[in-house]
């Protein structure tokens, strides 16, 4: 009993940096939320329930295009495929005293950033040590959302639109240090943000595949461009054996 | 917006969010064997997010000069390995004052 308190307390001190850098990002998710239309209750309530950043980012981008709930869904199911390779990685280090509740307590955690540190850990993750890594970054980012979507009101119009930027830089800041240190990686991004560029960038291109897929053009564009690169970058570059996957 | 949609669009969002990170926790202990599966889930991520990025960041409402300035300064400091925050106020600032900037030049342009 001891052992495990202390497990849990040494999670919570790890957790403090995470939790510190997500109250900002918070903060500005919540504002942006508001900013977008939703009432307080629901900006609240949809970061308790999901836990991230860039999966709330393309909810709100999507839904002020007014895009349809099966593209919202498919969108959002690609760009949580990577959810289901980091908890493959995690569920096959999670410590024997992971029991079936905690889990499932455990999935609701599992963010790039807590994922990247607990996963650095040697040998077996305790599912006490990783309950309490997340728990001050779960506090913090429904605080966070709280402030952010009440601030609205207080901080001035302009601040609110160039706070748009901070969703973006969280983007380039999960991207840009795995290109520096993985030449796939450099390319499949490159690859998919041309492609992208290509398809979104150049009106005509962009009308026609409007006029030819409906509103919700941009959902589809994304997950066909981003399937095909990753693809072509699979066949070109494919992983040796399993321990590259954890590096990722 | 509509009360309904927005409801079901956080719907979606806790559905695709929580069900992808719970069901291999519950369900797969072990390592997935297709090497082409497992390199093409270790690049999705990536393509995901560029071409979110891409190029909606020079599309928003602070313009496109504003857009190229802090998406450039994003880029040099997440280079750097400066921590999110530092990334985050940065590119946040840059964006915000040239924006202040830009809306002037243009008046003074006579946009």
């Amino acid at each position: 009993m001891k052992k495990e308190r202390s497990l849990f307390k040494h999670g919570l001190k790890d957790g403090l940096p995470i939790g510190l850098g997500y109250l900002p990002l918070a903060f500005t998710l919540g504002v942006n939320a508001t900013t977008g239309g939703f009432k307080f209750l629901e900006s609240i309530l949809m970061s308790m329930l999901s836990f991230t950043g860039v999966g709330q980012m393309t909810n709100m981008t999507l839904m002020l295009e007014n895009s349809t709930y099966v593209s919202i869904f498919i969108a959002l199911l690609v760009i949580n495929l990577r959810n289901i390779v980091l908890s493959l990685s995690l569920s096959q280090r999670l410590g024997t005293d992971a029991s079936f509740w905690k889990r499932l307590i455990i999935s609701m955690g599992n963010t790039d950033e807590i994922f990247a540190l607990t996963i650095m850990r040697e040998g077996k993750i305790p599912a006490n040590y990783f309950l309490g890594v997340m728990t001050l970054p779960y506090l913090s980012w429904t605080l966070g959302a709280v402030v952010g979507s009440l601030a609205t009101t207080l901080v001035p119009q302009d601040i609110c639109i160039a706070m748009g930027m901070a969703l973006y830089a969280m983007l380039i800041a999960s991207v840009v240090p795995a290109m520096k240190k993985s030449k796939p990686v450099l390319f499949v991004a490159v690859l998919s943000g041309v492609l992208s560029l290509i398809m979104q960038g150049i009106k005509p291109v962009d009308q026609a595949l409007i006029n030819f897929l409906g509103k919700s053009a941009h959902s589809y564009v994304l997950v066909v461009g981003s399937l095909l690169s990753a693809g072509i970058t699979a066949l070109i570059w494919p992983l040796k054996d399993s321990k590259e996957e954890e590096n990722e | 917006m509509n009360n309904i949609y927005v409801w079901v669009c956080i719907l979606i969002l806790f559905v695709t969010t929580y069900f992808t990170r719970m069901l291999p926790l519950i369900f797969c202990k072990n390592q997935i064997k297709n090497t082409f599966l497992r390199s093409l889930l270790a690049y999705l991520p990536y393509a995901v997010l560029t071409s979110m990025l891409i190029p909606e960041v020079f599309m928003a409402q602070y313009g496109l000069l504003p857009g190229l300035l802090g998406f450039i300064v994003a880029i040099v400091f997440s280079y750097l390995n400066q921590s999110l925050i530092v990334v985050l106020a940065m590119s946040t600032i840059v964006t915000y004052v040239s924006m202040i900037f830009n809306s002037q030049i243009m008046s003074f342009l006579g946009f």
